[in-house]
């Protein structure tokens, strides 16, 4: 019963108020890659909120999910940076020519 | 359990205090990483610890060692696309180890400066004339 007054009153709260400022940085941020940087700790932040429901709920399932979050957050932020730097690339050589 | 969730949550909301007050994106990209990387694995701890059972523990062990590998090398490729985009870094920053290995974007186009990038593009366009002299 205490745990779960401890993550109804203080953890769900911070972690809420963390995603709250990553938003503000990604609705901020004065480069592209800002915003992919803020989008990645989102996706972290989220993680750790799985893990706070699986105490809360008592549900083994969502420390799943949070693994297939771990994968995809990866491969994107690889893929990002991957087309970021490609696409920078051709867009200025076509504006040069 | 009760210490180490706690203590997850607080070094995560650092971590995003430090996303969203650093100066630069270099900064911000190391506070973000380290902090959140530490503070997730904390948490996961914390969550192993209560749960009590050895199957959710390896899938918790393998949560962490997969955290632990993939996200400073998204934060290597971030930074080094950030780097070679040629965004702008902090005014009082002393060193730059990667000063000549990339051809960035601001070498590129020369004269430096005209893209309003005055704050980084300085270190570069010293070197470009010492190649020109």
């Amino acid at each position: 019963m205490m745990i779960e007054t401890l993550i109804y009153y203080f953890i769900l709260p911070v972690l809420s108020l963390a995603m709250l400022l990553i938003f503000i940085r990604v609705i901020k941020g004065p480069s592209l890659m800002d915003r992919v940087v803020a989008l990645d700790l989102l996706v972290i932040v989220s993680i750790a909120l799985l893990s706070a429901y699986a105490v809360l709920f008592d549900k083994k399932v969502m420390i799943n999910i949070a693994l297939v979050l771990a994968l995809i957050t990866f491969l994107s932020t690889v893929g990002f940076t991957y087309y970021y730097i490609k696409g920078k690339r051709e867009k200025d050589d076509f504006d040069i020519n | 359990m009760i210490f180490f969730l706690v203590l997850g949550s607080l070094v995560i909301l650092i971590a995003s205090i430090g996303l969203l007050k650093m100066p630069d994106i270099y900064l911000r990209m190391s506070a973000s990483t380290i902090a959140a990387t530490f503070g997730v694995a904390t948490m996961l701890v914390g969550v192993a610890l209560f749960f009590a059972d050895a199957g959710v523990a390896l899938h918790i062990l393998g949560l962490i060692i997969l955290l632990i590998l993939t996200v400073p090398v998204g934060a290597h490729t971030m930074g080094r696309s950030a780097y070679i985009a040629g965004l702008p870094m902090w005014k009082k920053t002393r060193h730059d180890a990667l000063k000549n290995k990339y051809i960035t974007e601001i070498d590129r186009f020369a004269p430096a400066g005209t893209k309003g990038e005055n704050d980084s593009s300085e270190g570069n366009s010293q070197n470009k004339e010492e190649d020109a002299v």
